[in-house]
């Protein structure tokens, strides 16, 4: 059968090309496969009903439900005004306030999209006027919207955790730090870029103001304590935080008003139409997997890396090339579920932590939100801000020199990773 | 398998398909299931070139108990290693024999199995499509807990985790538990925290999934026989010669013997090791009031269950 | 383009598709409503469901191990549900790379024979869903005992309803694809 699963993957690459949806050009030819391969008629429906049928998962759209009622109930636009005035008097404020605030929205949003879609809006114009140009504005947005999946919760490391088995609360802790990192790399590069930019205008410093936007984020910031807080003294398991963090969303959303029947719908058909998407993602990695597993292949995809070399570093210098060159071209669910279960026990054979593993996938793949052909966050930038997609990626390009520096350094350095999930006795 | 079989019987060799069977299991490769069991099947039926290869899918590969028992009926995947309460979704009446305490012991379960099995798997076999072969031994379950449990009450106050299926559930309140419902995925990170104080499973499993990293007191309850049921799609044993499945129902029965044994020695290795570690009790099975589990298991079981249900429990129970 | 206009016409607003978008049929857009509307309960249902598991550990009264049940199968509704949905409104996560190369006729023609893949695929799958409400008559679902060709009747209805817009989309294939934006959904 594995001339028959060639030809599944060539398939599978003409109907992606063709536009066919991703999860429909995965099931397609694996139904096919299966057949081919003696299975019942109904195994490939069947597989990809029970993909979907984890506990752990749930917690997707409810973390997508958190970030877009953050959104919705004007969260994000506090968080924004607080970093505001926080900066106010910093050289080049506006863009140490995107990635502020980028870090602060990490902390209750799952997904890259939700904070491009919702503060790129705001944040780029904002940058335009204050003369920044566009394409430094659309780059940085676009870059530091990757910290949002990073940063727990998130949404890829849910997704990851299920699919190989680890704890989420251990995957979540190992990703604060790579996800501050990644701020740090921001800034980093901010600060030269706005060395050579005296013209940039910061404004007066005002306490009155800084007082009254801190007040109002006081409200958002139990979120992130509820949710991490709540995860790791053990109130809840990451799932049923997510649903509790919920309820601290409309709460918040009955205090400040911004939270109206209509507001409440949108939300929840907003949340149905995402998880709707990933769902068949999901589902239908979940069943190419199986063939895939079924055909032994990665006992075969292991001789082959083990032919080349089995030192850790090696194989970890590999998955980097392959992940981000996959990153670019696949989307991230679906590379997660399929790669995971094909190079995971190749990782733990050679001695690589699996949550370490987890985290460099991670970012791995969302670099990728930032490249074309396929890069969500692009798409979503251009989109919001009416400029061509080409013109975000020529603005993108410098901030990747700074991220996939973090992303060495995170892959050199287990530690980094798993330091916080050690002290917190994971 | 070897291609030429006209080394051993021609005529009779030669009518054999060839045949590659996928084998699931739930269980991971380290545990006595796996290679006191699934490994030697594969050698010795693979040994008799009867054109028959064994495809192992340890670790859950192919999906979880109930899904793969579902494929097991239409015959996606061969022959599967089952508990009972997976099976109960399309024949409930199999959930009776996990019962807690419904066996007294292994011996017990294994005297009943040859005594009336025949009958009860031709039954099952009527309503599911699949045959069981016959029965491994899975260890017995007990409690691994935060505190000593050696007698019902002591079981109040701790919430304890069972698996998410009526059986199981309905165990927890005979034995008057109080059960929470935690995905075995986040078990271990719901143990660590405090969400659960306990949880139940044979001292191999929890040794096996850690869990006895975060509790520290083992009490030998043993309230359910831990077996998996060696069950095999009719859809395959339709494609096979006869020599094929004698020799495959042969090597089943087999190992019966040889993966107790196995078990045994395992849990008693995880057992001493538990024993001389500071900081951890075992309570041991002549500490534990059997007595006072038993009578109120079967005081909550004579009512829970009805019609062929309550029948085969009380035959059961009377086998004792 | 200035900030303000940007934020009238939502996220999804770009300036060169500000052109009247082709619309599915009156009776799929009905049908639409009531996919939506399905979909919405099945995330209210997880988050209650979750909610309840949280809620009953504190209150044991409340213990009802069936919740872990319904939020599962409420995640898997959802999905099956969705297919046909975002097939017709452009929503399904897809890779337009072909967009750079293949303009005007060459990209109406590629548009089609998505389009018609996809109703193939569909339609397979929907024949698969059949198969499976046949193949388990007497299965149930282990806490809930809800039979599960009840819960198989989701893809099939999915599926088919997929199948429906897929071919709907064959005959729009020449016209500019509708802008699916997740957040402006009705
Ligand atoms: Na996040
Ligand atoms: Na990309």
């Amino acid at each position: 059968m594995i001339l028959e699963l060639w030809m599944v993957g060539v398939v599978i690459t003409l109907l992606l090309l063709a536009r066919v949806p991703v999860g429909l050009a995965f099931i397609g030819p694996s139904l096919w496969y299966t057949l081919a391969d003696g299975n019942s008629s109904g195994f490939a429906l069947k597989t990809t009903f029970d993909g979907l049928n984890s506990f752990p998962l749930l917690a997707v759209p409810l973390f997508i439900l958190v970030g877009v009622l953050a959104n919705r109930l004007g969260v994000a636009d506090r968080l924004y005004e607080f970093c505001l005035a926080a900066l106010a008097r910093v050289r080049g404020n506006l863009a140490y306030v995107n990635i502020g605030t980028a870090v602060g929205f990490s902390w209750m949003s799952g997904s890259a999209l939700a904070d491009v879609a919702g503060l790129g809006k705001i944040e780029v114009p904002h940058m335009v006027k204050a003369g920044y140009p566009y394409r430094f504005a659309a780059g940085l947005s676009a870059s530091s919207a990757l910290i949002s999946p990073v940063m727990p919760p998130s949404i890829p490391a849910v997704i990851y955790a299920a699919t190989a088995a680890v704890s989420t609360g251990a995957l979540f802790a190992a990703s604060v730090v790579p996800a501050l990192l990644m701020a740090v790399g921001l800034c980093v590069y901010v600060f030269v870029w706005t060395a050579r930019r005296p013209d940039l205008a910061s404004v007066p410093f005002d306490v009155r103001r800084l007082r009254s936007a801190a007040i109002g984020t006081i409200g958002p910031a139990f979120v992130p304590i509820i949710l991490l807080g709540g995860i790791l003294s053990g109130t809840f398991t990451p799932t049923e935080a997510a649903s509790v963090a919920v309820l601290l969303m409309v709460v918040l959303g009955l205090l400040y008003r911004t939270l109206t029947l209509r507001v409440l719908l949108q939300s929840l058909r907003e949340t149905a139409a995402i998880t709707g998407g990933i769902g068949l993602i999901l589902g239908s990695a979940a069943l190419l997997g199986l063939i895939l597993t079924r055909a032994h292949v990665s006992q075969d995809v292991a001789e082959l890396v083990t032919a080349v070399s089995d030192e850790p570093w090696v194989f970890m210098l590999m998955v980097n090339i392959v992940m981000l060159i996959l990153g670019t071209v696949v989307d991230a669910t679906a590379a997660i579920l399929v790669t995971v279960p094909v190079l995971l026990p190749i990782a733990v054979n050679l001695g690589v932590d699996p949550v370490y593993f987890g985290v460099v996938i991670i970012i791995n793949l969302m670099i990728g939100l930032l490249t074309p052909p396929v890069g969500s966050v692009l798409f979503v930038t251009a989109s919001v801000t009416g400029r061509p997609v080409e013109e975000v990626f020529r603005g993108v390009t410098p901030f990747l020199i700074p991220l996939v520096a973090v992303l060495a350094l995170i892959s050199a350095f287990p530690a980094i990773s798993l330091w916080l999930p050690g002290v917190l006795g994971f | 398998a070897g291609c030429s079989t006209q080394d051993n019987a021609p005529t009779e060799a030669g009518e054999n398909p060839r045949l590659t069977l996928k084998i699931g299991s739930s269980q991971p490769e380290t545990q006595p299931n796996f290679y006191c069991g699934m490994k030697l099947l594969k050698e010795r039926v693979e040994g008799q070139n009867l054109n028959l290869t064994l495809d192992l899918f340890p670790n859950s590969q192919l999906g979880p108990d109930a899904e793969r028992f579902a494929s097991v009926q239409v015959g996606d995947i061969d022959i599967d290693l089952q508990g009972g309460s997976a099976m109960s979704t399309a024949f409930p009446k199999i959930g009776v024999l996990d019962a807690a305490y419904v066996f007294n012991d292994v011996d017990h379960f294994f005297k009943w199995v040859d005594q009336n099995g025949q009958q009860f798997f031709t039954e099952f076999n009527a309503a599911t499509d699949t045959t069981i072969v016959d029965a491994w031994y899975f260890g017995m379950r007990t409690f691994t807990a935060t505190k000593p449990i050696r007698k019902p009450e002591d079981l109040g106050g701790m919430k304890i985790r069972f698996p998410n299926t009526p059986q199981f559930l309905a165990n927890a309140k005979a034995l008057g538990a109080n059960a929470v419902a935690i995905a075995v995925e986040e078990l271990y990170l719901a143990l660590q925290q405090g969400v659960a104080q306990g949880q139940e499973n044979p001292v191999v499993a929890t040794h096996a999934q850690k869990f006895d990293e975060i509790l520290k007191v083992a009490s030998l309850t043993n309230h359910q026989v831990g077996t998996h049921y060696v069950v095999m799609s009719d859809k395959t044993l339709d494609k096979m010669s006869q020599p094929q499945k004698d020799a495959l129902f042969k090597a089943v029965r087999d190992i019966r013997a040889e993966n107790r044994k196995c078990v045994d020695e395992e849990t008693e290795k995880v057992l001493s090791g538990w024993r001389g570690e500071s900081g951890r009790t075992v309570v041991e099975i002549d500490q534990v009031d059997r007595q006072a589990f038993i009578t109120k298991a079967e005081a909550y079981f004579n009512t829970y269950f009805k019609g062929a249900d309550l029948e085969l429990y009380k035959s059961v129970r009377a086998s004792a | 383009m200035t900030a303000e206009r940007l934020e009238e016409h939502g996220a999804a607003a770009d300036a060169a598709e500000l052109v009247p978008q082709p619309r599915e049929p009156k009776v799929l857009r009905a049908w639409a409503a009531v996919e939506m509307a399905i979909a919405c309960a099945a995330v209210v249902a997880i988050l209650v469901a979750v909610l309840w598991q949280v809620l009953s550990r504190y209150v044991p009264a409340l213990n009802w191990p069936e919740v872990g049940e319904i939020a599962s199968y409420s995640l898997i509704i959802l999905t099956f549900i969705m297919i046909g949905y975002l097939i017709g409104n452009n929503g399904h996560i897809t890779i337009q790379i072909v967009d750079y190369i293949a303009k005007g006729r060459a990209l109406v023609v590629v548009k089609a024979v998505s389009a018609a893949c996809t109703a193939v695929i569909c339609a397979l799958f929907a024949w698969e869903a059949y198969e499976l409400i046949l193949a388990y008559p007497n299965r149930r679902t282990a806490a809930l005992g809800i039979p599960v060709w009840v819960l198989y009747a989701f893809p099939l209805v999915g599926f088919l309803s997929g199948t429906v817009r897929a071919v709907v989309r064959i005959f729009l294939a020449n016209q500019p694809d509708p802008v699916f934006d997740a957040a402006e959904t009705r």
